[in-house]
């Protein structure tokens, strides 16, 4: 079944596209025929007023909303026509969550936090390691044993980030992410994506207000209205990339 | 910081494919879950060559030895019972609180349970309950015989002439009586070195009516030693009497073949001039069947002495009477017929058809009640862990819709929540079944001065098999009523775990 999109080679392959997908709550449409698609190792900025329908999409894209109309296709695959059990392994393996107020579980320390998405799924082994490397990686050592609520905002997000990658997924999807963040604790999380997308492959998708995020993004595209429109990003940008 | 991503190796390499996916990569993948290099967090290419486990899971796991394959399983149970039971720990005070009805619904059905097969046993285990189909028990006028607990201690006799006339009708093959001796008999025994003397009424018996359960009770061989058998009752009520002296209880193993004598006086026990003889007995047996509260000999020995001394002075006369017969016919088919002949005689009958039908009568009363007040307990409950589970629900919907984020299916989060309810439901199952348990202990202590005709009621404290059926049920009430706040908690969605 995955083999379709597994065995598909040749030009860069559309990792995810959402086809046509509208949604409306009650009378008020918030997506009308949003379509796009997303390549892995990309950085996709979507903005939009408060209300747009950013957080919305999201939702959509993991597979926890159903549109009115339209498909989520990942690797070939409308995931919208899986049932629950299958997108929810979806959610847990190819996708990881970062969100603005970070979402922590309460009660559990920072480790038992990152550590759970993979204790979902038995496929993970050697989980120790992995969380020892993630936690060295992300500089949380000295950390890791504390609950959330005593970590700063940049832990806490570090930590988030943390939980979002232990299962090694394709895409992250970040809403807002640097929303409760300082500037630099915010440069961090940046950069973090960055080294993700370029040392990983991994495509990430982030709803922001925040216009350095945009800037760093190779894809920007802004809801309006509830249409999505992409916005082309200045010449030097593009220069820049294609020179890289 | 960097992380290395060591793709570069199987870029290069393009080896053969299975389900779509390039072998080499996915033991390079293999390895990466094994002893994840440095760099290892990844699972894809940059360009979405990407390995996935999903549906080649079995091709991978073929890889992995069985032992490697097993210890990740359990390390995988271990670890989601482990945040289980810590939810379940940080639940439990509220769950407490809620579910504390089913401690009582619980306590309640195990003694309910115990005292109805207890009082199924009782009268099974009686005379009436041991009844054959050809059989017709008749029982004095006005003698309680057969109204579940029987004779014991009462005076009503059967006439000798209406003995004579049951005999004589038709189609009656066999007439065994219990026969009372009229004499006064004291029972001397030593115990403890102590002298134990003590009026006892005297019962008799055919052996061959007993011959199903006593084969070696014989008739009584003159000059030797009566057997006696002992009914519970009369045990109980010796070891009552052993209680209030402050001598230890006795047991049956330690009665079996004492001796003892019995002192029978022929005269009234205040007439002036009384003639006592001593007769040497021993301890034969023992009956759980006999309702009777007095010792037990063969019927021969009784109508000998009668016979013997019906000239003493002051003797009693007749010696004994009769306290009740099992009339045997020939052919089941009469028994109707002759139990209205017998009626027409005065007389009491009860065969194994009125036994059964008065014996469900009672157990259908006391099911009856119970299950009218275990009704009400059961709604309370429900109803009870119902809402607190809902409540319970609400409180943790953070949880459960970042679980539902991060990709824990509905299923699963109903699976373990009901889980959870299942666990305290077990635990409150068992603290019900021991509070039953002490119900019964209390009861058994208490009841025969509350309901002295229950004085035989053997109540069973350990009724075999009910501690798992009090955790089982207990544990499914519980997660039968966490169902549907389980369902609800499994629809939290996105919006609500990210607007906090
Ligand atoms: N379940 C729902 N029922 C009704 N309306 C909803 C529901 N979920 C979202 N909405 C509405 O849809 C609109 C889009 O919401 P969404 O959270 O996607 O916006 P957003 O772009 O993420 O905004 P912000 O930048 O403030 O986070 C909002 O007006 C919101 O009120
Ligand atoms: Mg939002």
């Amino acid at each position: 079944m995955r083999g379709k999109g597994g065995g598909k080679t040749g030009d860069a392959p559309d990792l995810l596209s959402v086809e046509g997908v509208s949604v409306s709550f009650g009378k008020r449409k918030i997506l009308d025929e949003v379509s796009f698609t997303v390549e892995p190792s990309s950085i996709v900025a979507i903005t939009g007023r408060s209300g747009a329908g950013k957080t919305t999409l999201l939702g959509m894209i993991s597979g926890l909303m159903k549109p009115d109309s339209g498909k989520v296709v990942y690797k070939g695959q409308n995931i919208l026509r899986w049932g629950d059990f299958r997108r929810s392994r979806f959610r847990n393996r190819e996708i990881g969550f970062v969100f603005q107020f970070f979402n922590l579980l309460p009660d559990m320390t920072s480790y038992q936090n990152i550590i759970y998405p993979a204790i979902i799924s038995p496929a993970s082994r050697s989980l120790k390691e992995k969380v020892d490397y993630l936690v060295g990686y992300l500089g949380l050592e000295k950390i890791v044993h504390q609950y959330p609520a005593t970590l700063s905002g940049g832990e806490r997000q570090r930590v988030a980030v943390a939980r979002a990658i232990i299962n090694s997924p394709r895409i992250i999807l970040a809403d807002e992410p640097t929303g409760n963040l300082d500037e630099r604790s915010a440069g961090d999380i940046i950069t973090l994506f960055r080294t993700l997308r370029d040392e990983n492959g991994m495509a990430i998708i982030i709803a922001t207000h925040d216009s350095r995020t945009v800037a760093g993004a190779d894809v920007h595209l802004n809801i309006d209205n509830a249409r999505l429109q992409r916005i082309e990003p200045p010449e030097r940008r593009k220069k820049a990339r294609r020179a890289r | 910081m960097k992380i290395r991503s060591g793709m570069e190796d199987f870029k290069r390499n393009n080896g053969p494919v299975l389900c779509g996916l390039n072998l080499r990569r996915i033991f390079y993948r293999i390895r990466m879950l094994t002893n994840v290099p440095e760099g290892a967090i990844i699972r894809s290419d940059r360009h979405g060559n990407y390995l996935d486990s999903a549906d080649c899971g079995s091709s991978l796991s073929a890889a992995w030895n069985d032992k490697k394959k097993m210890k990740a399983f359990l390390l995988y149970v271990g670890r989601n019972l482990y945040f289980s039971m810590r939810e379940i720990v940080r639940n439990i005070l509220r769950s407490l609180l809620s579910s504390f009805g089913i401690i009582f619904l619980i306590a309640f059905l195990v003694l309910y349970l115990s005292l109805r097969q207890s009082i199924k046993e009782y009268i099974g285990g009686t005379l009436f309950g041991t009844l054959d189909i050809n059989e017709i028990v008749v029982s004095p006028p006005a003698s309680g015989a057969g109204e579940l607990i029987s004779i014991g201690g009462r005076t009503e006799k059967i006439a000798p002439d209406r003995v004579r006339r049951v005999r004589a009708i038709p189609g009656v093959a066999m007439i065994n009586s219990i026969i009372r001796m009229e004499y006064p008999a004291k029972v001397k025994l030593e115990m403890f070195g102590r002298s134990v003397r003590e009026y006892m009424p005297v019962y008799g018996i055919s052996p061959s009516f007993l011959r199903k359960s006593e084969k070696r009770w014989r008739s009584f061989v003159p000059g030797a030693e009566v057997p006696v058998i002992v009914p519970k009752f009369v045990l109980d009520v010796f070891n009552n009497l052993a209680a209030a002296r402050g001598l230890p209880q006795l047991g049956e193993k330690a009665l079996w073949g004492f001796p003892m004598e019995l002192v029978i006086e022929t005269a009234a026990r205040g007439a002036p001039e009384r003639r006592k003889y001593d007769q040497p007995a021993r301890v034969f047996g023992f009956s759980a069947e006999l309702p009777l509260t007095g010792l037990v000999v063969p019927s021969d020995f009784i109508t000998r002495f009668a016979a013997a001394h019906a000239g003493d002075p002051g003797a009693i006369r007749p010696g004994f009477s009769y306290a009740q017969l099992v009339v045997t016919v020939k052919d089941v088919k009469d028994l109707p017929e002759i139990s209205k002949r017998i009626k027409a005689l005065g007389l009491r009958v009860e065969s194994q058809q009125d036994i059964a039908s008065k014996t469900n009568k009672a157990l259908a009363v006391i099911d009856g009640s119970s299950l009218v007040i275990m009704g009400i307990f059961l709604f309370l409950t429900v109803i009870a862990i119902f809402n607190s589970y809902l409540t319970i629900v609400y409180n943790r919907s953070y949880t459960f819709s970042l679980q539902r984020v991060i990709g824990v299916s509905k299923a699963r989060i109903i699976l373990t929540f009901v889980f959870e309810a299942a666990v305290i439901g077990a635990l409150f199952g068992l603290v019900g079944y021991y509070m039953g348990v002490m119900a019964i202990g209390y009861l058994k202590h208490n009841m025969p001065h509350w309901v002295p005709v229950l004085k035989g009621l053997a109540l069973k404290s350990d009724t075999g098999g009910l501690l798992p059926l009090a955790v089982g049920l207990s544990a499914l009430l519980s997660s039968v009523s966490a169902f549907i706040p389980a369902v609800f908690a499994s629809n939290m969605n996105l919006f609500r775990a990210v607007q906090k």
